[in-house]
Formats: C-alpha cells, sequence, structure tokens
C-alpha cells in the first residue's frame, strides 16, 4: 500500500503483501490507520526493489493528542538489511536499522523531537559502527534528548551559540535566567513603587511600624491599576522626603529578599544588583512602604 | 563566577556539569516547592526553557506596564519626581 501523506511527510511505497517487512513503520499519524510493524524482525530483509530510497523525512510535527496509532518510522532504503535490535527503550515496536550502504547518515531524521511521555515511542536510528544494545542505544536516545534541549536553550539565550560545550552553554543560561529574574523585579518593583496605593503588601511585624503610613504617600496621583501587589494599605499621605531619611530596615542587611505576590510569582531579590546608589534610592522609596516576608 | 569551571586541559567534568545543573535547578521556580532530589536533565531543560520564555513575556509586559504609567502619571506628585530621577540616573 502506497501511502500518500501529503502533510505528514512519509511516503510509503510498499508492497502490502509481504510480510517480512517488521520494520516498515510508517508514519501517518494522521492517518487512522494502523501500522502493522512487526515486533519480531528476526530477519527483515527489504528485499523488494520497488522500494524506492525515499528516505523520508521525518516530521516532526506536534504530537497529535489524540492520534490513536502508534507513530513508526518509516525505514526503507532499497538495499538497506534492517537488524533486528530491537531496543527496550520505552517502547514496543521499535527497530533499529544499520545502514549499511547509505553514505550520509543525515537524511532521516530521529523522530524522538516529540515528547513520547505517555505514548509515543522513540525511534533511534543507530549509524554505522556504532553499538546496538539496548542500553548504550537508550542513552544515546537520552543523549540526543538532552542535546536537543540544549540545542532550543542556545536558540533562547542570545549570545549562546557562540559557545560550544556543555557547561559553559550551561554558565551561560544560568547568567542569563538570572539576570532576566532580576530583571523583572526591578521592573516589578519599580511599577509597585509608582502605584502603592493600591498595592499595599501585609505588613510585617518587624518594625515597620511607623512606616506603614507611607503606603498612602503616591495617593494623590498614581491609582494606576495592577495586580502586582495584594491589598491596599490605607495611610495618611505623608512627604515622599521623609522615608529617605528614615533609617534603613533590617531587611535592607538581608542577602536576599523574597515577597510572594498575589499573582503568585515571587521575585528573589538579592543585593549583587549592580546600581548601587539608584538601587538603594529605590530601595528605601520602595521598602519603606513594603515590607518583606519570606 | 566561581573558576574551575573546566580544568586547564578543557576536559570539562562530569562534576562540574552536575553542578551547574543544579544551579539551574536552583534557580528554576518549579523546583522550589518541594525537596527535589530528582533532577531528570531533560525536565530540567525542557523546563528552563518554558521558564526562559515566561520570563520573557514578564519582562515584556511589565515593561509596557511601566510605560503606561509613566505616561499617565501625574507630573507633580512626589512620587513621580523620584521615580523620574531614578530613571534618569
Amino acid at each position: 500500500m502506497a501511502d500518500f501523506s501529503p502533510n505528514n511527510s512519509l511516503l510509503l511505497k510498499m508492497p502490502s503483501h509481504s510480510p517480512n517487512f517488521s520494520s516498515l513503520l510508517f508514519y501517518g499519524q494522521n492517518h487512522g490507520e494502523a501500522a502493522p510493524a512487526n515486533a519480531n524482525a528476526a530477519a527483515a530483509m527489504v528485499e523488494n526493489a520497488s522500494l524506492e530510497s525515499s528516505s523520508a523525512v521525518v516530521d516532526t510535527s506536534p504530537q497529535d493528542s489524540a492520534s490513536p496509532m502508534e507513530r513508526k518510522r518509516k525505514t526503507t532504503e532499497d538495499s538497506a538489511t534492517l537488524s533486528s535490535a530491537q531496543s527496550k527503550v520505552d517502547c514496543k515496536q521499535e527497530s533499529k536499522s544499520k545502514r549499511g550502504k547509505r553514505p550520509h547518515k543525515e537524511t532521516e531524521e530521529k523522530s524522538t523531537t516529540q515528547d513520547e511521555a505517555t505514548k509515543g515511542y522513540i525511534h533511534v536510528r543507530a549509524r554505522r559502527g556504532q553499538a546496538t544494545d539496548s542500553h548504550s542505544l537508550a542513552e544515546r536516545v537520552r543523549r540526543e534528548r538532552i542535546s536537543e534541549r540544549m540545542r532550543m536553550l542556545q536558540a533562547l539565550v542570545p549570545g549562546c551559540d557562540k559557545v560550544t560545550g556543555k557547561a559553559l552553554i550551561l554558565d551561560e543560561i544560568i547568567n542569563y535566567v538570572q539576570s532576566l529574574q532580576n530583571q523583572v523585579e526591578f521592573l516589578s518593583m519599580r511599577i509597585a513603587s509608582m502605584s502603592p496605593v493600591l498595592y499595599g503588601f501585609g505588613l510585617d511585624s518587624d518594625g515597620l511600624h511607623d512606616h506603614a503610613q507611607m503606603g498612602g504617600m503616591f495617593q494623590e496621583a498614581l491609582a494606576m491599576p495592577g495586580p502586582v501587589m495584594s491589598q491596599a494599605s490605607p495611610a495618611p499621605s505623608q512627604a515622599i522626603m521623609d522615608t529617605t531619611s528614615t533609617t534603613p530596615y533590617s531587611l535592607q542587611g538581608q542577602g536576599s529578599i523574597s515577597f510572594s505576590q498575589e499573582n503568585g510569582s515571587t521575585y528573589l531579590m538579592q543585593q549583587a544588583v549592580g546600581e548601587p546608589t539608584r538601587q538603594e534610592l529605590l530601595n528605601q522609596l520602595v521598602f519603606n512602604n513594603m515590607c518583606s516576608f519570606q | 563566577m566561581s573558576s574551575g569551571r573546566s580544568s586547564s586541559r578543557g576536559n570539562i567534568s562530569e562534576d562540574e556539569i552536575n553542578e551547574l545543573i543544579s544551579k539551574l535547578q536552583a534557580l528554576l521556580p518549579s523546583s522550589r516547592r518541594r525537596g527535589s532530589g530528582q533532577a531528570s536533565t531533560t525536565k530540567l531543560l525542557k523546563e528552563t526553557c518554558s521558564y526562559i520564555k515566561s520570563l520573557h513575556r514578564e519582562v515584556d509586559d511589565l515593561s509596557d506596564r511601566l510605560s503606561d504609567l509613566m505616561s499617565t502619571m501625574d507630573h507633580n506628585s512626589p512620587g513621580a519626581e523620584i521615580i523620574r530621577s531614578i530613571l534618569r540616573s
């Protein structure tokens, strides 16, 4: 049966009657057909000369959650001998094949790009000269998934594609995530400081008593809505300049202050934000009507 | 950052990578609730991916809100003064 899947990408040209293709897997996930890929490919020789070497590129279309059939891969070549190494990597019908005669190895992609957590199968093609026992295959699958994710991350993090090496990439990613977190927290503090009327914090008992009144310091102008903070703390307005002269809170000496907010996001603040004067000013401004609670 | 990330020979030891991974795990918000000893690398990386994306969105969103806020703020309030001075410096 020759199936042409226009959107999906696998051409299957096989005679339908020959029972020997255990490794014939079609990737027709949009079709309702179940592939009779026989798992017992003891000596699956694809002998048909009519098989064209259509090494199908596996379409990494998003996983259809309702796809009833198993996704399988078609591995046909003209003279490929399909080995019977079945790996037990979380699938029932998987077949590895060694490409005997194909010079380039990239013509078939691996279908490991999908998240096959629940019901998919991971099909891996063993390259020439690679071990085919189940352990190393599983290991290789895992490694490939990891490296694919790292590639995705590399694409996300700017400036990361010039770096090579797992550790360096990870380092870059860590730095970037930290800087993004700082940025987010800084921005949100700015916003919070600009409209503090609605954004009161549950005041701590730590001695922010006389500064609870600072909640109203912007009261005259800023009534911007914004579900950044939890509830409003009504307070008589005070001049802002008073707050800057107050003694700093104990929290300013803390290493890290985190306050969780209504929308559930947590901003972790580290004192290592590299803008000292500005940050201190902002600290005094903001902390005088916010409290820290951990 | 800490030195000794990669040895002078250029070999990056497994331990360093694991340390990096655990650092990354510590940054992720999803691993903060429970005592997460399990750190499947694949899941970690995937979560990092989505976390970075969400951080991007959040930064964009906050910046938009901040700019809106700045534009609608009363320019005479003392708060605005401070904000402006902060933003200027």
